[in-house]
């Protein structure tokens, strides 16, 4: 064999594509040259079949009968590869020489997921790992000159809030005394997020050399990861990164042999939330109560132990490497005009394909949703999307075409936050999904504000209230006066973005609120108060399958005849509904 | 290990060469453990030392991203491209040591198309020869 096709089919995959190429391949005598592969795709979704081809590395579309033919032709037999078949998604937005163009994806920061032994040290460093570091000491490269590759680089921090990383290294670097700290701040904790995890279970090299780089760049001899002490396999595997990374004198004293010296422990979060906050981070470290204080000062200039410290996260600091092996100007060839390089996401929620994405910066939401995702579960409509978790907002669908970027998703009244992105269909409800971020936000609150403290709970109230069916038109102005309050006067960007799910789907769904409020009715059934389940005796054929369904049996009835749901026991599950298939449940 | 200097680090980075010709690797972040990989991975690693197969390297790797159809394993041989497998339960398992890894016979329905390019080294395993 010296050629692969693999072959990408929707849906079932027996159709008779697959042994029409067999047959034809067979025919030219083609079948011990090359192999067929049928594969699930990923990536491609809207213009399946696709075939690859490998070792070439390229991909088919169109594959009529005729088309495969004359694939077979043109590029098995007379070499050449039939240029009008190409299938190229690559994104504009990767504007680098001899890139492939088949593919949707383009993998920085998860370069070395899947290739990897993340506990063999060997691997990393056999896949250019620490050559970035190599190169500053090698070439004698000053701080000043790491600092100016990455503004040239215009990497700017991943956490979320996007603020340019040269500037906070060079805010940190331009003070004097040499006890200065790097910190990586991994307590990550929105719901639904897990980019930094999977990195640090990946590849925890990426983030030592990241941070090595860092403290060389700012005059620094100590880093600590704060990590949340539910990640254990993440501090597991860091663990044996540090001690094998000093054991090959890549961290501590003398890295490399020079007289640069850099090393770095870890500190365990205890699962607080607002312990992200880069100031309650620190408090924390510090072994005080986890609360953010006023800034500034900035931690850059005062932060642990009042020292000057950077602060960055973990994606941050994995991309840190490759720009110094490839050099700021390669990086910044990738990604739109202020937000350069390019940014993971979790991909979760109703999206067929969950999982980690890595894109340039410029995507659309869309093509991640549609063509990563490939699309929504069980053929449904997709509702919105939700990215930087609590404190972010909700995209409806009519903004599905925004590129990713910093500036385009707080335009929108989100975030990019560090890359949690929920997809949701039909079936959620807008105050529901409100309604579960502001418990959580109120949950973590520490208390220490009173904008975040009391007015999250207030918030929570008048949603709840909506919820119930109880609410009054003026509520909403409510709702939006405490938003601001809080936007304006809370201490750290928790109580600030606290506000930001509801007054974000206030925004784009206040039909949905009307319908709560004025006619105490929720579509979608999650509103559990605002619900009522009722058999239409007239489609109910008596199968019974609602009553051997019902958790409650608060459905009863005999056989052949219509059925009855006993409203004082029902706990409005929804299950009936779902499970009915002559649509005699109705939902009111 | 002895401590490195500037020059070592990338004599080692050239000189770590691969020393199977086979490899296996099964994603084992949080969550391909999660959804079973550590029953594969202990699955292959018996396996490779009842059948005796010294040639096949079992190794570890993190989470490639595709999380809704871990456990991932990725074998890579000699003369083929790297093949991704995904939904690897123990069934799956032993029709790719049998099949793949000892008969070069790919499992085809279990197939993934990888879903990135990699920014150092596309696959270099695969056959170079156009």
């Amino acid at each position: 064999m010296n050629r692969y096709i693999f072959l990408s089919e929707p849906g079932n995959r027996s159709s008779d594509l697959f042994f029409y190429i067999q047959k034809a391949l067979a025919e030219k005598g083609l079948d011990k040259k090359i192999g067929l592969v049928r594969t699930q795709n990923v990536g491609f979704y809207s213009s399946m079949p696709v075939m690859r081809v490998i070792p070439d590395d390229i991909v088919y579309k169109d594959l009529t009968h005729e088309n495969i033919n004359r694939i077979i032709e043109e590029h098995f037999i007379h070499k050449k590869p039939v240029t009008q078949l190409l299938h190229k998604v690559a994104s504009p937005y990767v504007r680098l020489e001899n890139r492939n163009e088949y593919y949707k994806q383009f993998r920085i920061v998860l370069r070395n997921m899947g290739c990897i032994d993340p506990e063999n040290i060997r691997d990393y460093i056999k896949r250019d790992g620490y050559r970035g570091l190599e190169k500053i000491l090698k070439n004698k490269m000053t701080p000043d000159d790491v600092i100016d590759e990455l503004k040239i680089s215009g990497l700017r921090g991943r956490g979320g809030a996007g603020f340019p990383t040269w500037k906070k290294w060079k805010l940190t670097q331009e003070v004097p005394g040499d006890e200065k700290y790097v910190i990586c701040n991994a307590d990550e904790g929105d719901p639904g997020a897990y980019m930094d995890r999977s990195t640090l279970e990946g590849d925890p090299h990426s983030i030592l050399e990241g941070m090595t780089i860092a403290g060389f760049a700012v005059g620094s001899r100590q880093g600590y990861i704060y990590i949340r002490a539910e990640y254990p396999l993440a501090i597991k595997r860091l663990e044996i990164a540090i001690s094998q990374a000093r054991e090959l004198g890549l961290l501590g004293p003398n890295i490399l042999g020079t007289d640069f010296s850099f090393d770095i422990e870890l500190r365990w979060g205890a699962g607080a939330f607002v312990c992200g906050e880069e100031t309650a981070l620190i408090a924390s470290i510090e072994g005080n109560r986890g609360m953010p204080r006023p800034r500034p000062p900035y931690p850059s200039v005062k932060g642990l132990w009042d020292k000057p410290s950077v602060i960055n996260n973990v994606e941050t600091y994995a991309n840190v490497p490759v720009i110094l092996d490839k050099g700021g100007s390669w990086f910044a060839k990738i990604g739109t005009e202020t937000s350069k390089g390019t940014k993971v996401f979790a991909l979760t929620g109703k999206t067929k394909n969950s999982g980690l994405i890595e894109v340039p910066m410029g995507m659309t939401l869309r093509e991640i949703i549609f063509d990563i995702g490939g699309g929504i579960k069980d053929n449904k409509k997709i509702k919105a999307v939700q990215t930087g978790g609590p404190s972010g907002g909700v995209i409806p669908e009519s903004y599905l075409d925004t590129p990713v970027s910093y500036e385009s998703l707080q335009k929108l009244g989100s975030i990019m936050g560090s890359g949690g992105m929920i997809v949701m269909d039909e079936d959620d409800c807008m105050v529901d999904v409100s309604k579960y971020y502001l418990q959580f936000a109120v949950d973590e609150s520490c208390g220490k504000c009173s904008p975040c403290r009391i007015g999250g709970k207030q918030l929570y109230d008048l949603l709840e209230k909506i919820s119930k069916g109880s609410a009054v038109d003026q509520d909403l102005d409510r709702i939006k006066r405490i938003g601001q309050a809080m936007l304006k006067a809370s201490l750290c960007g928790l109580g600030q973005n606290t506000p930001n799910p509801v007054l974000s789907t206030l925004k784009y769904f206040p039909e949905e609120y009307d319908e709560h409020i004025r006619m105490k009715k929720c579509r979608t059934g999650k509103c559990k108060d605002l619900v009522t389940y009722l058999i239409d005796p007239d489609k109910c054929i008596g199968c019974s399958l609602c009553a051997l369904r019902c958790p409650v049996k608060a459905i009863t009835g005999e056989k052949k005849k219509p059925y009855f749901i006993h409203q004082d026991m029902c706990i409005k599950c929804g299950e009936c509904y779902n499970v009915c298939k002559f649509s005699a449940v109705k939902r009111d | 290990m002895v401590k490195l200097n500037l020059n070592e680090l990338e004599k080692l980075r050239k000189n770590t060469k691969d020393e199977c010709s086979t490899e296996i690797i099964v994603s084992m972040g949080t969550c391909g453990i999660a959804a079973g990989g550590n029953e594969v991975y202990d699955y292959f690693s018996k396996e490779i030392v009842k059948q005796g197969l010294p040639d096949v390297l079992l190794k570890k790797t993190g989470c490639l991203g595709l999380c809704y159809i871990e456990p991932n394993v990725i074998v890579k041989t000699k003369d083929q491209p790297a093949i991704l497998y995904g939904n690897v339960n123990m069934e799956t398992a032993i029709r790719i040591l049998n099949e793949h890894v000892r008969n070069s016979q790919i499992v085809n329905d279990f197939v993934v198309a990888m879903p990135s390019e990699d920014i150092y080294c596309l696959c270099k395993k695969q056959p170079e020869k156009r």
